[in-house]
């Protein structure tokens, strides 16, 4: 049961673990919780985590003094073999396995723990850092704080190459698991962290010159490709409303020529009078009604990845997932009743198709969760590193 | 015996990539490593280069890449893992052959150290 549980950690994620339970057994309780588990982090000897929470005052001592006081000792007569994961303990963990996936499609490694376990305020590690005076997102930074000095190195290199998303995003996570393990021989010869960047980023040699190398080696149908999506694609790091309005601007415009030729060719068949307008009424309505569904349907995919990730300032929640697909089946409805209605110039069938409308909707709304779930992990993936400020 | 720099390497840079890569699939770093290694130490490249080399094989085919599936005790970024596709090796063996032809004939000219 543990080896599933423990399944993508590194050895010293497993080794935390195997530690939260000794450290549980020091408690005498008979689970495992996210306090067990943060008193692991906060003695691990090797680790950015370790280093980071030592750094901020956080002492094993001190913590487990904290976690004393919010916790009772369990029973003397509590034996017990292995010890299962509380909810909460779970739920870290699940962030933590969440937060590798996301940040590098790496393993679980002992700061992706502790990222984890600063994802759940309400559980006694949360409470007990904060009463020690942390504020989590405080310690969120200083975690990610080294890995975003060298995903900036990487991300250098890598930006200015022109090819899909796919591949730079290949180019980069492989760049960042060389640099990285330069990173840590380099600590390991003895220098700070800063250092130790420093060091690895020379290391790894011009970024100018790399971004050329790799340019080279894009096949050239690709750079049509990638200059196609640049231009009607997200164009780092504006936000996704913006990229949505223009794309919405974009259809907008290309749907003219659509009405335009209908127009045309209505005139054409009828002349110059008033059935003329009965007959665009659909093409008119879809010219306004799909840009603005886009718009709409668009932003409520974002929120649904975003949800279901907890990712870029949104915290998992079923409820909220269950009211965006409601408001998405809402807004389909809408939308496709408007076009009967306008075309028919009536209401009666467009009240007629709702329910139709709905499943549609309905339909729709769950497809649109099955992507974001499927292409989510690489789609903010490569929103963090695009949206890297570089300059800075 | 001076240093040798990566200019001067890199044309032949895909030839020792190849035949590192006979002894057994490696990751970049492992790569570098057997370079350097077979090389005495007079090898200077600058880390991050030896990728594009990589990439430009693997779109010729010669080598092929797989994300590494286990942790294998590392801090937590996956790898991809290289090895020698059956076209690799064929060019590592022509690549072999027109070494030993440039140094024979050179060799002719030059004429070998006393």
């Amino acid at each position: 049961m543990s080896k599933d549980i423990y399944a993508q950690f590194t050895e010293a994620a497993r080794q935390a673990m195997a530690e939260a339970e000794n450290q549980a057994q020091g408690f005498r309780h008979e689970y495992i919780g996210t306090e067990h588990i943060l008193l692991a982090v906060v003695t691990a000897k090797v680790g950015v985590s370790g280093d980071v929470l030592r750094a901020l005052g956080m002492t094993p001592e001190l913590v487990q003094a904290e976690i004393g006081k919010l916790v009772h000792f369990g029973p003397e007569s509590a034996t017990v073999s292995t010890r299962p994961l509380t909810p909460r303990a779970k739920e870290a963990l699940e962030f933590a396995r969440q937060e590798a996936l996301v940040t590098c499609q790496g393993f679980v490694d002992t700061e992706h723990l502790l990222l984890g376990l600063l994802r759940e305020p309400e559980g006694v590690a949360g409470v007990a850092l904060r009463n020690l005076g942390l504020e989590l997102d405080r310690i969120r930074e200083e975690v990610l704080k080294i890995r975003v000095l060298q995903m900036k190195i990487v991300e250098r290199a890598v930006r200015p190459v022109l090819a899909t998303t796919a591949r730079k995003l290949k180019m980069r996570e492989e760049l960042l698991a060389h640099l990285t393990e330069i990173y840590e021989q380099e600590r390991i010869g003895g220098g700070d962290p800063l250092f130790a960047t420093q060091a690895a980023s020379r290391r790894f040699g011009d970024p100018q010159e790399l971004a050329r190398d790799l340019q080279s080696t894009v096949p050239w149908v690709e750079r049509y490709e990638a200059m196609l999506t640049k231009w009607f694609g997200w164009r780092a790091p504006e936000s996704a409303l913006r990229y949505l309005s223009r794309s919405a601007g974009q259809m907008f415009l290309g749907l003219s020529f659509v009405t335009a030729l209908a127009f045309g060719s209505t005139i054409s068949k009828l002349g110059w009078n008033s059935s003329v307008f009965i007959a665009m009424r659909p093409f008119i309505a879809m010219h306004f009604l799909m840009p603005l569904t886009f718009l709409l349907l668009g932003l409520l995919y974002i929120e649904q990845r975003n949800t279901w990730f907890g990712v870029f300032g949104r915290r998992r929640s079923y409820l909220w997932l269950l009211g965006l697909s409601a408001l998405y089946v809402l807004i389909v409805t809408a939308c496709a009743s408007g076009l009967v209605a306008f075309s028919r110039w009536n209401l009666e069938p467009a009240f007629f198709g709702v329910l139709y409308f709905a499943g549609i909707g309905l339909t729709a709304a769950v497809g649109s969760l099955v992507i974001a779930i499927g292409n989510g992990p690489n789609e903010i993936r490569d929103t963090i590193w695009a949206s890297l400020d570089l300059e800075t | 015996m001076q240093p040798i720099h990566g200019d001067k390497l890199r044309g032949h840079l895909e030839a020792l990539i190849l035949a590192t890569l006979e002894e057994g699939e490696a990751h970049g770093l492992e790569i570098l490593k057997r370079l350097e290694s077979r090389g005495c130490g007079l090898l200077r490249l600058k880390e991050g280069s030896l990728y594009p080399a990589l990439y430009r094989m693997e779109e010729a085919g010669e080598i092929a890449a797989v994300w590494e599936k286990e942790p294998h005790g590392r801090r937590g970024a996956r790898r991809r893992i290289y090895r020698l596709t059956a076209k690799g090796s064929r060019k590592l063996a022509r690549g072999r052959e027109e070494w030993q032809t440039f140094v024979v004939t050179l060799g002719g000219i030059l004429g070998a150290p006393a």
